[in-house]
C-alpha cells in the first residue's frame, strides 16, 4: 500500500502524523513525505520520518513542493498515484467558517482514499464503518481492514435506515428495530452480513448496528456515544456532473462536522 | 456457446422495435390523458359556475349555519369542510366562489383557504390512522402523514400571519379591487347558455352548490386522470428511496411535481414508482411536502381567475407567496433545526398509539374550537 502523508506544518499535523505511525509500519510498501511552502519547510520531513518509525524495508520519498498543502498534495498526487492520502484538518475551529483551505474540498478532489486526522491522536482501537447497505461497503471495509487488522481494532458496521413508506401500504415491511432489520432479506441487511462474514474470515472483531432516523445526526450519535476512533465512510455516489448538483454530499458534511479521524474510502485501485 | 450473443447493433435494433412497440401503445394512453385534461378543466370551470351561483343563494346560510364570523372560524371553517370532502382543494374552491358570491370577506377567505390545506393534510394520516388501528399496519406507515401535516402547520400558520399583515396593512392594494368582477369574458359564451339552462330549472340554492360540488371532486378525478406516468428508468429521481438529495432540490421537484397533480397527496404517491420498496428517506421528503404545499394552490389560483377576479387571485398569491417566502427562508437559515425539530416531533407522535390517538383528537378538536371565534 503507498501512502502520502503531508507532514507540512498544519494545526494537526503532530496528531495527523501519530495517527498513521500507529499502522503505517504495517500496512505501507511505500511512504511519500510531503510539505508545502517550499524548501524551508524539508527539516519537516526528516523529522515527520522520525516519528513515523517505519521498518526498514518501506521505501520512503520526500517532496518538498511551493504552495499551500493543498496544492502540495495534488501535485504530488498526480506525480505519484497512491492508495492512502494522510493529512490532519488544515483548518482551526472559526477558520471552518471561511470557504478557504477546507479539508474536505480537498478530499473531494483527490481519487485515492483519504484519512483526514481530526481532534487529539489516539490508539486506533474501535472503528464506526457507516454503510448505505450497498455493494460500495465492501470497497470501504477493505481500507478499513487494512487499518484494523494489524492494529487488532474492531469494527462496527453501522447502518442508518432513514427511509419511510410513502403510502400504508408499503411493498416491502418498514422495520423499526435493530434485530427485525438484520433478520429481513432487504439487499441492505445481506450486505450487512455480508461484509461482517468478510471482516471476521480476516481476523477482524466486528459488530453491526442499525439506527433509525437522519443518516448524518445518526452517525455522529453513534460515534460519540460508542466512543470510536475512527469514522470510515464511503464517498456518494455522484455518478456525474448532474449527480453533483443533484445529490447531497454528505461525506463532505461528515467531514465538517465529525469531531474525530475520518477515513474517505474509494474503490481499490489496480496495482 | 455463442448462441446467445448479441453486439451492441443487435441490441440497439432490439431496443428501437421495443421503444417503437411501446410508443404505439402508448398514443391511445397519451388521447385519454388529454381528453381527461380538457374535460377535467370544463367540468372544473362549471364546478365553479354552479358553485358561485349556489353559494349566491345558499352560501350565507351555509356560513351562519356554521358560524363563519371572522377570519378564525373562517379558518375552523375550511379545516373543517377539508376532512368532510377528503381533500383541500375543492375547499378551497368553494371558498373562492364564497368570497366572489359576496358570502365571506377577503380575510376571511384568506383564512378558510389556509384552513383547507391543513385539513387536507390530515387526511392523509386519518386514512392510515384506520388503516392501522385494522391491526395489520405499522404506524411507520402513518408517518408520512402526520410528517405532513406537522410540515404544513409549521409552514403555514408564520406564513398565515405574514399573509394576514399583507392583506390588512394596505401592503397589497389590489384587495380593494371588486370582487364581482372575474375574467369569465372569455368563457361566458360556453358557459353562459349552460347556466342560464341550470337557472331556468327553478333549482333551489343548495342543489346548485350541492351539484357544484359533485361537479368539482369529478374534475379532480378526471384531472388525475390525466397526470402523465412516471418512468423510474428515465429520470434523475430514480434513486429518492436509496440516496439523499440536496434539500433545495427536493423542493423544486415537489414544487414541480405538484403544479401538475395539485395534490400534496397525489404529489407523495407518485414518489411510489420512483422508490424501490415504496419507501422514500426522510432527508428527500421534508422538502419535497415544502415545495408541494406552494404549488398546491394552482388550481385555486385558476378559480381565483376564473370565478373570483383580480380580487380573489390576490388572496390566493398572497398566500402562495407567504407560503413560498417562509418556505425558502426555512431551507435556506434554518433548514437543518427545522428538520430535526418536525421528524422529532413526528417520531414522538407515531411511537404510541396513545399519542398518536391523541393527536388526532386534538387535531379534530381545534378547528372546532376556531369555529367559535
Amino acid at each position: 500500500m503507498n501512502l502520502l502523508i503531508y507532514a507540512g506544518p498544519g494545526p494537526w499535523r503532530n496528531e495527523a502524523l501519530a495517527t498513521a505511525a500507529q499502522f503505517a509500519g504495517h500496512v505501507a510498501t511505500m511512504v511519500i513525505l510531503v510539505t508545502g511552502g517550499g524548501m524551508s519547510n524539508a527539516p519537516l520531513l526528516d523529522d515527520a520520518l522520525a516519528q513515523l518509525r517505519l521498518p526498514p524495508d518501506v521505501e520512503v520519498r520526500r517532496r518538498v513542493v511551493e504552495g499551500t498543502p493543498q496544492e502540495a498534495i495534488m501535485t504530488v498526487v498526480d506525480e505519484m498515484p497512491c492508495h492512502l492520502v494522510i493529512f490532519g484538518r488544515f483548518q482551526r475551529p472559526l477558520e471552518r467558517l471561511l470557504p478557504l483551505r477546507r479539508s474536505d474540498a480537498l478530499t473531494r478532489r483527490l481519487r485515492s482514499a483519504v484519512l483526514r486526522v481530526h481532534g487529539p491522536a489516539r490508539p486506533i482501537r474501535r472503528i464506526l464503518l457507516a454503510s448505505g447497505g450497498d455493494q460500495h461497503t465492501f470497497a470501504t471495509a477493505g481500507y478499513t481492514a487494512q487499518l484494523a487488522a494489524p492494529l487488532g481494532a474492531s469494527i462496527t458496521l453501522l447502518h442508518v435506515v432513514s427511509q419511510q413508506p410513502i403510502v400504508f401500504e408499503a411493498l416491502a415491511p418498514s422495520v423499526s428495530d435493530e434485530a427485525t432489520f438484520l433478520e429481513s432479506q432487504t439487499p441492505e441487511a445481506t450486505t450487512l452480513q455480508q461484509v461482517a462474514a468478510w471482516l471476521r474470515a480476516r481476523g477482524i472483531a466486528v459488530a453491526i448496528r442499525v439506527r433509525f432516523g437522519l443518516v448524518l445526526d445518526e452517525i455522529l450519535t453513534e460515534l460519540d456515544e460508542g466512543d470510536y476512533d475512527i469514522l470510515a465512510v464511503g464517498t456518494h455516489h455522484a455518478a456525474g456532473p448532474l449527480d453533483r448538483v443533484l445529490l447531497e454530499d454528505l461525506t463532505g458534511d461528515l467531514l465538517d462536522r465529525c469531531p474525530r479521524t475520518v477515513l474517505v474510502a474509494r474503490r481499490m485501485p489496480r496495482s | 456457446m455463442a448462441w446467445w450473443v448479441m453486439n451492441d447493433d443487435d441490441m440497439t435494433g432490439v431496443r428501437a422495435e421495443q421503444r417503437a412497440a411501446v410508443g404505439m401503445s402508448l398514443h391511445p394512453g397519451w388521447l385519454l390523458r388529454i381528453v381527461c385534461a380538457v374535460a377535467g378543466l370544463l367540468v372544473f370551470i362549471l364546478a365553479l359556475n354552479l358553485l358561485k351561483e349556489g353559494a349566491r343563494d345558499y352560501g350565507r346560510a351555509m356560513v351562519a349555519l356554521f358560524n363563519v364570523t371572522s377570519p378564525v372560524s373562517a379558518l375552523g371553517f375550511g379545516w373543517l369542510l377539508a376532512y368532510m370532502f377528503l381533500s383541500g382543494s375543492p375547499v378551497a374552491a368553494i371558498a373562492i366562489a364564497f368570497f366572489a358570491a359576496g358570502t365571506l370577506n377577503s380575510l376571511q377567505t384568506f383564512t378558510m383557504i389556509t384552513g383547507s390545506r391543513l385539513g387536507a393534510s390530515l387526511i392523509v394520516l386519518v386514512v392510515g390512522f384506520f388503516y392501522y388501528l385494522r391491526g395489520h399496519r405499522r404506524a411507520a406507515s402513518i408517518a408520512i402523514g402526520v410528517l405532513s401535516l406537522l410540515t404544513t402547520a409549521a409552514i403555514y400558520l408564520p406564513a398565515m400571519a405574514l399573509g394576514y399583515w399583507a392583506l390588512t396593512s394596505g401592503f397589497v392594494q389590489t384587495i380593494q379591487a371588486d370582487a364581482d368582477a372575474p375574467l369569465m369574458s372569455v368563457l361566458d359564451w360556453i358557459y353562459e347558455p349552460i347556466m342560464n339552462a341550470i337557472n331556468a330549472l327553478g333549482l333551489p340554492g343548495w342543489a346548485k352548490f350541492g351539484a357544484g360540488v359533485v361537479a368539482l371532486l369529478m374534475a379532480f378525478a378526471l384531472l388525475d386522470r390525466a397526470l402523465p406516468q412516471v418512468e423510474p428508468e428515465s429520470n434523475a429521481f430514480s434513486r429518492i428511496g436509496q440516496l439523499v438529495y440536496r434539500p433545495m432540490v427536493m423542493f423544486a421537484l415537489g414544487m414541480a411535481v405538484t403544479s401538475v397533480t395539485m395534490s400534496v397527496s397525489v404529489s407523495l404517491s407518485i414518489l411510489v414508482p420512483l422508490s424501490v420498496r415504496g419507501l422514500v428517506r426522510r432527508e428527500n421528503t421534508l422538502p419535497y411536502i415544502m415545495g408541494a404545499n406552494i404549488t398546491t394552490f394552482i388550481d385555486t389560483l385558476v378559480a381565483a381567475l376564473i370565478v373570483g377576479g383580480a380580487a380573489a387571485f390576490t388572496i390566493v398569491l398572497v398566500e402562495m407567496v407567504s407560503v413560498a417566502i417562509l418556505s425558502l427562508i426555512v431551507l435556506l437559515f434554518f433548514y437543518d433545526a427545522f428538520q430535526r425539530s418536525i421528524l422529532r416531533l413526528q417520531d414522538s407522535i407515531v411511537r404510541h398509539r396513545r399519542t398518536l390517538a391523541a393527536f388526532l383528537v386534538v387535531m379534530f378538536i381545534i378547528p372546532v374550537i376556531l369555529l367559535a371565534f
